[in-house]
Order: structure tokens, then sequence, then C-alpha cells
């Protein structure tokens, strides 16, 4: 058995496989088993746990300072004598939430822009992807750090600096498929019965390219999860006295040696949240474009 | 020069690689000035400073005077060397950088020395045992180590190396200070992390291009000729798959230079992006414009590197457009 065999479904690559729901695409191979899985825990952990913190998550002095494990504190105290299991179970919602609403605003202005560029083509297709191109030769983590040092940081700054870095990116993938589909009949029919422009990209493109669009929303949502609690450890994002795990890294990081937890516990949550998307996404990428090279002589 | 030769075509490249300079440094000025004057010169003073001081601070600085004019002036300083002094340490900013700036430097070179090589041998070795378990784990866990952001990979291995095992420092300060021993120490677990960060984008690369070349009619009837198959993968295949991959080892290289940013912070690292992150937060205006320009130049300079060599790997290339 080859490696495409063992991670892709076993379905022969004509337009009938392409058309496989997304879902059952990520359910037969492991690594999107593994994705969705840990993913719909972390999902539950993030809307439900906050019920369950056996303390307020921001209330000062329910503990001694910096302390490791003990009954009472199963993971121990943050410096200002926080409970960490309860500021873990609260502080998942914006390292979920903000990386989701930017992907979407991404393809909303992005997606809409690349489609509408690939499905008009001439002029305006022109100055869409030189938009593109210009917006794609700046160095993202700098411009945003950037503009933040300039008009400040909040969640709606957050959102839409995010969505910036994303929207060249993923408007370039949905120009290209638009434009692989845009030669079909069904669209030639649609022009003919006098359609306008949105109902076709809407009702005749987009689903067919549906396939590349999930698989680069997932692979988008992991670089914002990544990108957005990159920002809150580096203290540009969330602010004090906030639960929210990119910031809870970056304040239990000074005392990591005498309180491991504060750090790990965190650390570990935005872990399994990206890792899960991006098993997910590999899935779905793995999908629409496999491996080769087969029947070859074995090196 | 002949139209279409590749002195042309690097021409062109230099000139659109200053055209992305002109741009970040276009976008970091207009950023950091969205305030009024009076707003920058209360920003530098402090609040308790009386109307008079503001307006001899908008005067001394320029500050009166219309964007673009500032704009000017503050590049036309920057590129003769006078980068400003900083509001809060009230040092020369050049001062300060420069040394951050070998720092960085180094480490990304480090990282970059160890990440290339490794990654192209992991590569190949997922290829050569394609269909494998071992193949597939690796395959697995190079999605998983994609997937976590770098500042995690780094606090799991200062967690691990530092903190349990007791081995490394827990974080770069000794680089200032330390003795020879101590500031090589300090480098261990950044470039570390930045190997792992870089790794598994290239490896996978690297095993993609190694099965198409595996799969190709000269590389079949290389093994069929019987050469062993060390000769089989270096000379025959991967030469010919060199061109594709310095385009993705430049992408990654971009990548890294975000990485250094935060790898910085993560361990302390006394290097540029540590002090462009203080700057952020200690409202160091100017300081956070040197760094951005210093960084956009890096970044432009890596990218103009990176075409060249695509050029010099691919002929096909050359006078391409």
């Amino acid at each position: 058995m080859t490696t495409a065999d063992v991670l892709a479904p076993v379905v022969p690559v004509d337009e009938e496989a392409r058309a496989t729901p997304a879902w059952r695409t990520v359910l037969n191979t492991i690594e999107g088993r593994i994705g969705l899985a840990v993913g719909a825990l972390m999902l539950l952990l993030i809307a439900f746990g906050r019920f369950f913190a056996p303390y307020s998550p921001n209330e000062l002095g329910v503990g001694p300072r910096t302390q490791g494990p003990s009954a009472e504190h199963v993971f121990g105290t943050d410096s200002l004598g926080r409970d960490v299991l309860s500021r873990f179970l609260s502080g998942g919602d914006m390292i979920l939430l903000v990386p989701l609403l930017s992907v979407v605003l991404a393809f909303l202005v992005g997606g809409g822009l690349g489609m509408f560029g690939g499905y008009r083509r001439g002029r305006a297709d022109l100055v869409i992807t030189r938009t593109f191109d210009l917006l794609l030769t700046l160095p993202p983590l700098l411009i945003v750090l950037v503009i933040i040092a300039g008009i400040g940081s909040s969640t709606a700054v957050l959102v839409v600096t995010a969505a910036l870095v994303f929207v060249p990116r993923v408007g370039r993938l949905l120009r290209g498929a638009t434009q692989a589909v845009v030669t079909n009949d069904y669209v030639a029919a649609a022009q003919a019965r006098g359609e306008r422009t949105a109902a076709i990209i809407l009702r005749e493109v987009l689903p067919n390219i549906a396939a590349s669009a999930i698989a680069e929303f997932a692979l988008r949502l992991t670089y914002a999860i990544i990108f957005v609690a990159t920002l809150n450890f580096l203290g540009l994002g969330a602010q004090p006295p906030n639960p929210n795990w990119g910031l809870m890294v970056a304040e239990g990081r000074t005392y990591i040696a005498i309180s491991p937890w504060a750090t790990l516990l965190p650390a570990a949550g935005i872990a399994a949240l990206s890792i899960a998307t991006n098993l997910i996404a590999d899935a779905l990428t793995r999908h629409i474009a496999r491996d080769t090279a087969r029947g070859t002589v074995t090196l | 020069m002949r139209p279409g030769s590749s002195g042309v075509a690097v021409a062109r490249q230099v000139g659109l690689m200053l055209l992305t300079l002109l741009a970040i440094s276009v976008v970091t000025f207009v950023a950091t000035n969205t305030k009024s004057p009076e707003g920058i010169a209360r920003s530098v003073l402090g609040r308790t400073v009386s109307q008079e001081q503001v307006a001899a601070y908008v005067r001394q600085q320029g500050l009166d005077r219309p964007l673009p004019q500032r704009y000017a002036t503050w590049l036309g300083d920057f590129v003769r060397g006078d980068w400003g002094v900083s509001a809060v340490t009230q040092r020369p900013v050049r001062d300060d950088i420069l040394p951050r700036l070998v720092r960085t430097l180094i480490l990304s070179m480090i990282a970059l020395a160890v990440a290339v090589p490794v990654s192209i041998a992991v590569g190949v070795y997922m290829a050569r045992s394609a269909g494998t378990w071992k193949d597939l784990s690796l395959l697995i866990g190079s999605v998983v180590v994609a997937g976590m952001p770098e500042f995690v990979i780094g606090i799991g291995l200062l967690l691990l190396f530092a903190v349990t095992l007791g081995w490394l420092p827990v974080d770069s300060a000794a680089l200032t200070f330390g003795t020879p021993v101590e500031q090589l120490k300090a480098y261990v677990l950044p470039s570390l992390t930045l190997v792992l960060a870089i790794v598994p984008y290239i490896a996978r690369f690297a095993r993609g291009a190694a099965r198409e070349a595996f799969g190709a009619p000269y590389v079949q009837a290389a093994v069929l000729r019987g050469l062993t198959r060390r000769r089989v993968i270096w000379d025959h295949a991967m030469r010919n798959a060199a061109a594709p991959l310095v385009n993705v080892i430049a992408i990654n290289l971009l990548w890294l230079l975000s990485g250094v940013i935060v790898v910085e912070n993560v361990f302390a690292f006394p290097g540029i992006g540590q002090a462009l992150v203080a700057g952020i937060g200690n409202a160091d205006t100017i300081t956070v414009q040197a760094i951005a320009l210093v960084m956009g130049a890096m970044f432009v300079a890596i990218s103009l590197i990176a075409d060249l060599l695509v050029v010099y790997f691919n002929p096909r290339l050359k006078g391409a457009r």
C-alpha cells in the first residue's frame, strides 16, 4: 500500500470523487479522525468549561501566590493567587472566536473579490490581482505589529488586521479555482439565461469550488489561531486581567520554574486547538491534491 | 544588456524589492503617525507638561510640517544613518539596535543552517519509505508540529530542557553579560525552536519533490542501470528537485523572520524582535519605526537572494517575462 492509500479515501480521482462531502473525506483518514475528535473536545471545553470552574477566574488571592498543584488548586495558582484551572476553563473563547471571525471576514472580502476577478477577468481582475500581489509582499507579523503600535489594540483591531493578512492569500486561491471552472458549460448556460453576476458566482461557481474553499478555510483557520494566539502571547491582544490562553502563557512564563502548570495548561490548550484544525485541513487538502507518484521502482 | 537577459530580470527584481521596502516604510510611518502633533509630543513628554513645552517640542521635531514632508525627512535621515533618539531611553536608537541586530542575524543563520539539511534529509527519508508506517507517522508528526505556534514549541522545549532536565538556561539574557559558554548555551533553545517550526514545511515539500523525482523516467533508468541508491537519490533525483525546493525554503525564510520575533520574546533573547515588542509596549515610537525598517530591509534582502537563487537553480527561468 502506498501512503496515498493510507491517508486518502480510496476513491478514483474524477468529478464524482470531488463531490464527496467534506465531512466524509475527513472521517475517512486517520489524521482527519484524530483532528475531528480533538477539535470537538476542545470546542466543548471552550464553550462549557467555564461552568465547571471551581473558582472565579479573575478573583485574586483565592490561594497562595505562584504554587504548584495542591488539593484545593489542582493545577496550582498564578503569580496573583488566581486559580490556574479556573482561568484555563474560562480562557479559550477569544482564542477561537477572533480567528474564526477574521477568517470569515477574509473569505467575504478576499474570496468575494477573488471570485469576482476570476469570473469577470479583464481590467477588474487585473486591479484585484495587483492589489493582492502588493499585499502579499508585506511581511505579515511585522506589519500587524506596526499597525498595533500606531493605533493600539482591541478585539476589532485584531480581527481586522488578521483578516487583512489572509485576504490576498484566500483571494488568490479562490480566483484560481474560479478561473478553472468558469469555462464550463453550466456557467455559459447561466449566462445565456441572463442571470446576474452575483447569482452566477454564488449558484454556479461557488458550489463547484467548494472543496478547495473548505480546505482553504480550515488551513487559514489554523494559521489565524496561531497568529492571534501569538499576538495575545506578545501582550498585544487581550488585556489583563482577562483570562486568555495566549496571555496566560506570557504571564506564567516568568514563574515557569516554580509553577509550570500556569504556562503548560494554556499552551497545551492552544496547541490542541490549532493542531486539530491543521489535521482536518491536511485531510481535506490531501483529498484535493493527492500524491502523484505511484507504481514506480522502489528506492 | 539584451532585453530578456538575466541581467534585466535581476534589475527588475531589485526594483520590485525597493518598491516593497518603500511600501513597508509608508505603512510604518503612517501607522505610527495617526495621532496629532500635540498628541505625539504629549506621549513622549508625559502628561504633566505645559502647553509651551508641547509647542516647543512640536517645533523642534518639525511635527508641524505636513505628513509627506515629515516622511521624507524621516526616511532620508534613516538612510543616512540617523535613526533618531529614543524618547524612552534617551539614547540613540542605532546604538541600541545594532548589537541586537547582530544577535538576531546569528540566531537566524544558526536556525537556517540546521533546518535546511535536516528537513531535506527527513523529506528524502519519508519519500524513500513512502507508504510505510515510518512515513505515515512522520507525516502526521509534521502536521502536528506545523500546527503549533512557535511560542508553544518554545515553551515546550523550555519546560523540558530548562525546567525539568536543567541542562540549559531558562532565558537567553546571558547573551549580554555571560561567559562565552553561557552565551553559546543561550542560543540553543531559541534556534532549536525555530528549527522545529521550519522543518515540517520544508520536509513535507521535499518529500513531495523527491517522490515526483523518483518517479521520473531518468531516475527510473538510473535505478535500472544499477547505480547505487545514494548516487541515484542525490546526483539524479534531488539535483532536479533543487529549483522548487529553493523556492519553498525562500518562503520559509520569510516566515523565519516572523518566528524570530516570537521566539526572542519566549526566551528573553536580546535581539531586535524583543526590542520591537518592548518598544510597542513602552510606546517608544522612534525605536519601533527604526526596527520596522531594519526588519523590512532584512525581509526584502531575503526575498531578493531567494529569487536570485531560484533563477540560478532553474536556468529556464532566466530572462522570463
